[in-house]
């Protein structure tokens, strides 16, 4: 069990450093959020899907 | 020899009958003559069990005196060294208090193997008390029921968090590649997926933890508690 967690934790942590580095990366290369927000996400009306799924579950 | 041998069965059987061998030339060698001024010199078979052990143990290095000794040599060179160093009632007499010290240590190991019962007083005998288990299963259950339910509804409100941010990372992961135009805007999505892919996986882990540990916790402790509560000791006579 310890070892199992042990693992966990590790590959957890080389791909959150690994994640913030690419970010790091990109943001120093140019890329934006708000950028990608207004691009992808609007077109995907990611909020509206959010919304609906909330509505799932409120009663 | 059978006292010996006795007292080696701790021992390794292939270390024992090394020992065992060596100690069987000696006699060999000195003959039926010399067998009692060997013993003499060798003492007790506790003492001559506690060097042999010691020896195989790597503690010492083996006695010079029980080396066997080359067979060109005959029988005056074994006479010799049976006669060098000590006399045989000095070399008793200032090995004393070492072979009761040594009887002791074996005895001491073989009596490891099979404890004796009787020393101890009898162990006390518990007594459930009717009363006080009716008592305490009541607020047992009142309280009990509910932390549980508690710590469940945590466990499975995070693993649901973990999962969805499992899931979330790896759409995000994937959402990278349709973008279209700045690679950096894709890179942006990858890393956040990886990060998000990460705390989800430390979440569901946490989760599976919290579930197991907590219910063991608030189980295993309202039985203890109620094992120390419910039950009198009585020492019987």
């Amino acid at each position: 069990m310890k070892k199992i967690w042990k693992v966990t934790l590790i590959v957890s942590l080389i791909l959150f450093v690994s994640g913030c580095a690419i970010m790091g990366v990109a943001t120093l290369t140019g890329g934006s959020f708000s950028r990608l927000y207004d691009t992808v996400f609007s077109e995907l009306d990611i909020m509206a899907r959010i919304d609906e799924l909330i509505g799932y579950f409120s009663w | 020899m059978i006292e010996l041998k006795n007292y080696l069965s701790i021992m390794e059987p292939k270390d024992r009958e090394t020992a065992l061998s060596r100690y069987e030339a000696i006699f060999d060698e000195a003959g039926e003559e010399k067998e009692d001024e060997v013993i003499a010199r060798l003492g007790s078979p506790a003492k001559v069990a506690i060097a042999i052990k010691r020896e195989f143990e790597g503690r010492v290095p083996a006695p010079a005196d029980t080396q066997p000794v080359p067979e060109g040599t005959g029988d005056e060179s074994s006479g010799s060294a049976l006669e060098d160093e000590n006399s045989p009632e000095e070399d008793v007499s200032s090995t004393a208090p070492e072979v009761d010290e040594a009887e002791k240590e074996v005895q001491a190991e073989n009596t490891q193997e099979s404890p004796d019962t009787s020393l101890g007083q009898p162990a006390p005998e518990k007594r459930l008390r009717p009363l006080l288990l009716v008592l305490y299963i009541i607020p047992a259950v009142i309280i009990g029921i509910p932390l549980v339910a508690l710590a469940l509804a945590l466990s499975v409100a995070l693993f649901a968090a973990g999962v969805a941010a499992l899931g979330g990372g790896v759409q995000v992961f994937i959402l990278g590649f349709s973008v279209v135009g700045l690679i950096s805007d894709s890179l942006l999505l990858f890393g956040a997926g990886l990060v998000i892919f990460a705390v989800g996986l430390v979440l569901a882990w946490f989760a599976i933890w919290l579930c197991g540990s907590s219910l063991r916790g608030i189980v295993g402790g309202i039985f203890s508690l109620g094992r120390r509560a419910c039950y009198k000791e009585v020492r019987s006579a």
